[in-house]
């Protein structure tokens, strides 16, 4: 019994953190239609910086938001300014180039730049544990799953109630139709952009003390978290979240409970994949 | 304006081109001896293939620097396998069929190296090819007997009877043992040959699990293997891997008596940078570490100076702490160029036969080219294990090079 309450903090833990990597990605599709298979390299970026300032300047991971938020802000208005706006309405197949490249130039660069090793940050705080009764798990893994949640509402929030946010729903649904009543599209495409990158930084944040970094971090992300994305519903800011934790779920369970079941745990998300693409391509909460 | 630069840029780099390929050619006449080497110096495993570069260029400028080979500079010609079989190919391709190579020294994935060596095999090259990481013991069933064939690294399972003589001298021995690996070639040979020497051992393994490599979550499988009471966890995993298993194991509560990482990852010192107090206890396997330390050697003394006195110049060289990837590539270079100082001859049944006879003691202990396993033949066997003990790694077995005693059993998390 008490493997099973703690496979299942195991899983919605895991789950947390996936959101958490996975709620930018679905979010400048939302809004723009875009896959960005850089989103890894976002989140890698955001990992390396805060490697560095902690290793360099002792800088505590969480004070570093305040240097990754920024930065990641400039980096991902950078990119939709120069590289995705000229390719907002080239074909499909000629954006998923782009960012692709874009993610490879990214991961080599921080190969030439931080050698191939693996670094981690180790806080006086990084490995605490919090024991409930039989059940135990990582601090910073809990609060990457809380900051995952608070995100989600967050964005959800800003998503349906506020201005900028119906802005961005109507440039999602349609480019003519916003511009017509006077949205500045371009502008909104940048701020949904920015938003994007900076939940990645987040997301590095957390994830350089919960794992590590290393130069192909970012590609090995990409993989689990458009699983993810596509289950909950490609744009779908909630459908992140509910993908996120029913992955996390699932993985643990299997894991746990089935003979063999960690090796089998990473080929279920794409088998779920699959399944969703052929029986429910828009996924949970997919609206197209 | 625009335009123009446009065109500038255009010009500028057509005559780069034009002067690199003069100066490519201008090396390329004069007479040097080539050595080819194929490591991955990009994509995930490039930290291993960028310090395998440092000891390579390190012996080419030892050698070098005391008069070169038979009146010829060697000149070292580095090819990227990006970790990937068909890059690897390729660039064996270029090796042997542009440089026409005639020595070889590589490299690090079995995968890569399987396909490499067949693509020599079938060249028919008389190229003598050193392999110095290739792990995977398929290689020597398949390969091994090939005369050209100087394996000088260890295979898996000179890495598993290490550590596992060493645990037979673990008292009182754990009860039970829980065995992960990941799923790959790396994990599943290391594994099957852990899992066959720990129950000849007598030791008696409760768990056999596989897991992906670079996951990111570890904790449902180290929460099965903590529900099947196991008092030892021993893993084969990369680097990432290393890490999160300990951490997890922290996390969710487990507490074996030994923590064994039968990997060379667990001695690098961004392992115990990144888990902080987390990796005091653990135990690793390294076929070498700075700490071992053995004499020059008396026949080579400039090519096979002591450990201390080569960790001393590479640190000098390079302002970093060196590994065995270094070192093995440093070795592999220096036992060619004193095969063909010995034959006095780049031919390549005169250097075979001096390879095969030479014997030294080097920075990484005493090579010799001897008959293995498989039938191959097999320069270095013997791996050190060390423990983890206040942020230093302490070399606990064999007792010849040991430098403290183990730290036995592991305290639980909470009372540590």
């Amino acid at each position: 019994m008490s493997s099973l309450a703690q496979a299942t903090v195991n899983g919605l833990l895991a789950g947390g953190f996936y959101a958490l990597l996975a709620l930018g990605l679905t979010f400048a599709f939302g809004v723009m239609r875009i896959i960005n298979f850089a989103h890894g390299e976002l989140v890698m970026l955001g990992s390396y910086t805060t490697f560095v300032l902690f290793t360099r300047f002792g800088v505590d991971p969480f004070i570093s938001l305040m240097l990754v938020i920024p930065l990641l802000g400039i980096v991902g208005a950078l990119l939709q300014r120069y590289m995705i706006e000229p390719v907002l309405e080239a074909p499909h197949l000629n954006q998923i180039l782009l960012t692709v490249g874009i993610s490879t130039v990214m991961a080599n660069s921080a190969l030439m730049g931080f050698g191939g090793n693996f670094y981690s940050v180790s806080t006086a705080y990084s490995d605490a544990v919090v024991r409930l009764g039989s059940v135990s798990f990582g601090l910073i893994r809990f609060i990457a799953c809380l900051v995952g949640l608070l995100l989600t509402v967050g964005l959800h929030v800003i998503l349906q109630r506020t201005d900028l946010g119906r802005r961005l729903r109507a440039v999602s649904q349609s480019l003519r139709a916003a511009r017509v009543v006077g949205i500045d599209v371009r502008r909104t495409f940048v701020t949904a952009f920015v938003i994007s990158a900076i939940l990645g930084g987040v997301a590095g944040v957390l994830s350089v003390m919960i794992m590590y970094v290393h130069p192909s971090i970012g590609f090995s992300f990409i993989i689990k978290v458009f699983a993810i994305v596509v289950l909950g519903g490609l744009g779908s800011v909630p459908g992140a979240l509910i993908g996120a934790l029913s992955m996390g779920l699932l993985e643990s369970y299997v894991a746990t409970y089935v003979s063999n079941g960690s090796g089998w745990a990473e080929a279920l998300a794409f088998l779920v994949l699959m399944l969703f693409l052929v029986v429910r391509p828009k996924g949970l909460f997919g609206t197209e | 304006m625009f335009r123009m630069l446009q065109r500038v840029l255009i010009v500028v780099c057509v005559l780069a081109l034009a002067f690199s390929s003069v100066a490519c050619n201008r090396t390329s006449k004069e007479s040097t001896i080539k050595i080819g080497a194929l490591w991955p110096l990009t994509g995930s495993q490039a930290a291993v293939g960028q310090e395998a570069k440092r000891g390579l260029e390190m012996a080419v400028k030892q050698i070098n620097d005391s008069g070169g080979l038979l009146g010829k500079k060697v000149e070292l010609v580095l090819e990227d396998d990006k970790s990937d079989p068909g890059a690897g190919v390729t660039a064996i391709n270029k090796l042997l069929t542009v440089d026409k190579i005639k020595f070889f020294v590589g490299g690090y994935s079995s995968t890569v190296m399987s396909a490499v060596l067949e693509r020599i095999k079938a060249a028919n090259a008389n190229v003598i090819a050193v392999v110095n990481g290739t792990t995977s013991s398929q290689v020597e069933q398949s390969l091994g007997k090939e005369k050209w064939l100087f394996k000088l690294y260890p295979y898996d399972y000179h890495y598993q009877s290490s550590n596992i003589s060493f645990l037979k001298t673990v008292d009182p021995r754990p009860s039970k043992v829980a065995i992960v690996y990941e799923d790959a070639l790396f994990g599943t040979t290391q594994g099957k040959f852990a899992k066959e020497f720990l129950q000849e051992a007598g030791f008696n393994v409760v768990a056999f699990e596989p897991f992906k490599s670079g996951t990111p979550d570890l904790s449902p499988l180290l929460t099965r293997i903590k529900n099947t009471g196991a008092d030892m966890l021993f893993w084969i995993g990369y680097f990432g891997d290393c890490i999160l298993l300990v951490k997890q194991s922290k996390e969710i509560d487990f507490n074996p008596k030994l923590f064994v990482g039968s990997t060379v990852w667990v001695g690098m010192p961004e392992f115990v940078n990144g888990l902080g107090k987390s990796a005091e206890y653990v135990i690793g396997i390294d076929l070498w570490t700075p700490d071992v330390q053995y004499p020059a050697s008396s026949a080579y003394p400039s090519a096979f100076p002591s450990t201390k006195d080569w960790v001393k110049s590479y640190t000098d060289l390079y302002k970093q702490e060196p590994n065995h990837w270094s070192l093995v590539n440093y070795i592999a270079v220096e036992a060619i160029a004193q095969s063909i100082k010995k034959a006095k001859t780049t031919e390549f049944n005169a250097v075979e036969s001096a390879l095969r006879s030479l014997k030294a003691n080097t920075p990484m202990g005493e090579l010799s080219f001897r008959p293995s396993k498989f039938g191959g033949t097999q320069g270095f066997t013997d791996m050190v294990v060390f423990q983890w003990q206040d942020g230093k790694r302490v070399l606990v077995y064999p007792p010849s090079v040991a430098t403290g005693k183990l730290k036995y059993p592991t305290p639980a998390w909470n009372k540590r």
